[in-house]
């Protein structure tokens, strides 16, 4: 397969991606590089179940994930119709578009629960001048 | 200490509770209880996962495992309460999403589904007295759970060696219920995807 990626944003991805800061755009930057011309379409971990035909590649370790999806290999293994039926506009796309869908942060609610505790650690047992 | 959703053995906790709710009012020992049985199954049968270590306590077999892995399905939303749990109608969806990967490994399905359908009618507190009545070997005495002291450690997790099989989470399912099990991300995943129209998209 030798042909380049049509890469489509969804404007919450957009939305996402604006509100990332300098150095994690970077990193986001080098990540989408990589989905947008792997033209082998191998990038990221294939999901299943409920997100059945995306995927998900990783930066800044494994907290920010971006969700994506090939349509090629969409229209192929199908979507769980439980969770999100089929694009609209799916027989408009040609197989080698790429959407971006999202940008998701993991686990930050544990983080930022973390967070707060050594907040209040601190506040409680100051640390000696 | 377990750290996500993904882990094999609470995906396995999850599965009973899914499957406790088809019988009678589940409490923390019916719970507990179901668990220590599957646990027992699977380690006749060489199969590690569920991984748990069982304290006796006044109330039975128990392990505090348990509650850690229960409180982390709460903040999932998957499950409502800690002391009673109960899926929530998302975790009740959620657990079916997961079909394939309990189908995957079909030894471990069918043993679970029998040691379910054992104690479905069966109260907390009838389980309770069978489990306290049981007997374990203990330097090569049979000894009755009731009669051992308080926090004695009755079942260990299957040491890797005497390991047959395992139930596993696959690297794409793993990466799956991490993204779904955070509740933030899946109300954003759900509204991203509700309704997608060409115009949804700026490029």
């Amino acid at each position: 397969m030798d042909q380049s990626l049509v890469v489509r944003r969804h404007k919450d991805f957009q939305k996402d991606y604006d509100g990332l800061d300098g150095s994690l755009k970077k990193q986001a930057d080098k990540k989408l590089q990589a989905i947008e011309t792997d033209t082998w379409q191998g990038q990221g971990h294939r999901l299943k179940g409920d997100l059945l035909g995306f995927r998900s590649s990783d930066f800044q370790g494994q907290t920010y994930k971006i969700i994506f999806s090939y349509c090629k290999e969409c229209r192929r293994v199908g979507r769980n119709p439980k969770f999100m039926s089929r694009c609209e506009f799916c027989p408009e796309m040609t197989d080698n578009s790429v959407i971006l869908w999202r940008i998701v942060r993991h686990g930050s609610g544990e983080r930022n629960g973390y967070r707060i505790v050594s907040r209040a650690m601190a506040k409680e047992f100051p640390p000696n001048p | 200490m377990t750290r996500s959703v993904a882990e094999p053995r609470v995906l396995l906790l999850f599965r009973i509770i899914g499957g406790l709710e088809k019988g009678k009012l589940v409490d923390r020992w019916k719970l507990q209880k179901t668990a220590f049985l599957a646990e027992i199954e699977m380690q006749k049968k060489g199969i590690g996962g569920l991984d748990y270590e069982f304290l006796r306590d006044k109330d039975g077999p128990m392990s505090p495992g348990i509650y850690e892995d229960m409180d982390l399905l709460m903040r999932s939303g998957f499950v409502s309460r800690e002391y009673d749990p109960k899926l929530t109608p998302e975790g009740r969806r959620f657990l079916e999403s997961l079909d394939e990967l309990y189908d995957a490994k079909e030894e471990v399905r069918n043993l679970l589904d029998t040691v379910l359908k054992s104690v479905i009618d069966e109260s907390g507190g009838s389980l309770r007295k069978s489990t306290h009545d049981m007997e374990i070997v203990i330097n090569g005495k049979q000894v009755k759970i009731d009669n051992l002291p308080p926090y004695y450690c009755i079942l260990h997790p299957l040491a890797r060696a005497e390991r047959k099989d395992e139930f596993e989470v696959p690297d794409d399912w793993r990466e799956t219920i991490e993204i779904l099990s955070d509740q933030k991300t899946r109300r954003d995943l759900e509204s991203t995807f509700k309704r997608v129209s060409r115009s949804d998209f700026v490029c």
